[in-house]
């Protein structure tokens, strides 16, 4: 008897075993093998007994094999999903309408993300190639990737309506901040604020859920019906959900921008968004005069006539730029 | 998954209708269910169309094939659409496709090759019910383990560690080929295998407890390390 320990003589079985298991006919190892299975009993025995197990595990062969490709093809599946943002997002031109392009999904697919963007004052229709069309309002970027199981489109900044195109199969997903909106086929407006993100429905049900840091952290905070509105606030995770009127909201479309009993400070902030020379309220009472009426988007100049004469309100130009907003005086 | 699963089989290579078994008649699905199976099914084949060709592809080695098992895949799976509710469309696609890789590649012999053959209805319990000519010399150990202990331990295993033995002594993969699909060195597979070898011995015949039959008395050796 050696005074090899039995641990010692273990391993040596096992590395034996791995070594004769290659499978590449290592022609020398059954020689070397039986030479030191003959050194000692205890060799050989230790080598036997892995062989027996490994023998006898054969019998569930066909079900560890099963069980490994199911986990292969699940694998395949959840890769598929995180290969989501590819590395070097292609950035368009504003103001072209463009389709995205599916590319043909092989054993692992990457589909490649595809950003549209609009100027202060633009606005832009895109057709994506699944049937569905986004309106980008002014000043909007958004970035679409349309996968096999799942439609996503994020909303880095601005507003954007949304007509999608319904497909059981795959979801649409909309991610405007830590707003994230749920649809499977629907009419929606998205519009990305400061520190609140609004959600108006036109048609169909749409879910809106807070998404906090990782992606996979998502809950819901509302279920919107058509008509229904979420304003939801990120900070506070929560949403406020209420009716809205669809002329005033989806107005942008039209290349309008509508006011009901709006306060002017409210007003300006949304016109700024639209222009590149910003309003600025210089006369601090003028800040809650109610504003209701229809104002054309497409010349700055118009919209600071009719705020003029409509709301006995003057305006002066600054050398830099800026609008400055004054109370008519009566004299 | 198949709400009742043990009672359909998926291992069946004749053109019989996939029936439930055992007792009495079972009524097949009403319309509406059936329908919406189907609905679900064809978007999961259609979301997933790609991925299972492409795996297919690298499973059998080559394109030509793939399209065609594909095909009996998703011919299978629609035959479950009138007989139970599916809920999880591409579980079931996906065990389905595996099921069926399984079975191509065994008729060309390409995994499982030292496998007995076993009959499709008399899976046995136990290795020692089976009926074997292969005379070794380990037998006379009187080794008997349960199968569902086996699989278990290799369930168990560490990811890497079970990829590569099941990989190895299944799918009867060189260790040069699996290095190259899991994307390591030679070396590196030897490690895994290892550290399986290691932990199904620890499990399958050292823990206390575990269904398997002690060697017998002249063969043990105690921890003391008796001559």
């Amino acid at each position: 008897m050696t005074m090899t320990s039995k641990q010692d003589i273990e391993e040596q079985a096992a590395r034996w075993a791995v070594d004769l298991m290659s499978g590449d006919n290592r022609m020398h190892a059954n020689v070397d093998l039986a030479v030191w299975q003959d050194e000692d009993p205890c060799n050989a025995r230790a080598y036997d007994e892995l062989q027996a197990m490994t023998n006898d595990l054969d019998a569930v062969g066909e079900e560890a094999l099963q069980e490994e490709f199911e986990r292969e093809l699940h694998e395949a599946a959840a890769e598929r999903k995180r290969q989501r943002w590819v590395a070097g997002i292609s950035s368009v031109a504003a103001g072209f309408v463009v389709a995205a392009v599916m590319s043909v999904s092989m054993w692992v697919s990457a589909p490649e993300p595809v950003t549209y963007q609009t100027a202060k004052g633009q606005r832009s229709t895109i057709a994506l190639a699944d049937g569905s069309v986004l309106q980008l309002n002014t000043d909007t970027r958004v970035t679409a990737l349309l996968e096999d199981d799942e439609r996503h489109v994020s909303i880095e900044k601005g507003e954007a309506f949304f007509s999608v195109k319904r497909d059981e199969s795959r979801p649409f997903i909309v991610d405007a901040g830590e707003t994230q909106v749920r649809v499977l086929g629907t009419k929606f407006n998205v519009r990305l604020g400061a520190s609140s993100n609004v959600v108006s429905v036109l048609s169909g049900l749409v879910s809106v859920a807070q998404r906090s840091g990782d992606e996979d952290d998502v809950h819901e905070v509302a279920r919107l019906h058509a008509g229904e509105q979420a304003e939801h606030d990120t900070m506070r995770q929560e949403a406020v959900v209420e009716g809205f009127d669809q002329g005033s909201v989806m107005a942008w479309r039209n290349g309008k921008a509508l006011y009901h009993e709006t306060p002017l400070k409210d007003v300006v902030k949304d016109l700024n968004r639209y222009f590149d020379s910003p309003l600025e309220i210089a006369d601090s009472h003028l800040a809650d005069l109610p504003v209701s009426g229809t104002f054309n988007l497409t010349d700055q100049d118009v919209v600071v006539d009719a705020l003029e004469s409509a709301f006995s309100i003057v305006a002066v130009k600054r050398l830099d730029g800026v609008i400055l907003l004054y109370a008519r005086q009566e004299n | 998954m198949l709400r009742k699963a043990p009672h359909i089989k998926l291992v069946k290579d004749t053109d019989e209708p996939v029936e439930a078994q055992g007792g009495g008649e079972k009524p097949l699905l009403e319309d509406a269910a059936r329908r919406k199976n189907i609905r679900a099914l064809e978007a999961c084949i259609k979301a997933n169309h790609g991925l299972l060709v492409g795996w297919i592809t690298k499973k059998l080695g080559n394109t030509d094939d793939a399209s065609d098992v594909a095909q009996d895949v998703y011919m299978r799976v629609y035959r479950f659409a009138s007989v139970e509710v599916i809920e999880n469309p591409q579980a079931l696609l996906f065990k389905t496709a595996a099921n069926l890789a399984i079975n191509e590649l065994k008729r060309r012999g390409r995994v499982l090759r030292r496998q007995v053959q076993v009959d499709d209805d008399s899976v046995s319990k136990t290795v020692a019910d089976l009926p074997t000519d292969a005379p070794t010399p380990e037998e006379a150990l009187g080794h008997r383990q349960e199968v569902g202990e086996m699989m278990s331990a290799i369930r168990a295993l560490p990811d890497k560690a079970r990829t590569a033995f099941v990989k190895n002594r299944f799918e009867d993969k060189t260790y040069a080929a699996i290095a190259g699909e899991m994307g390591v060195s030679e070396s590196t597979v030897e490690k895994y295998m290892m550290d399986a070898l290691k932990r199904l011995r620890t499990r399958l015949l050292r823990k206390p407890g575990a269904a398997i039959l002690p060697m017998p008395r002249k063969a043990r050796r105690g921890r003391g390390g008796k001559a």
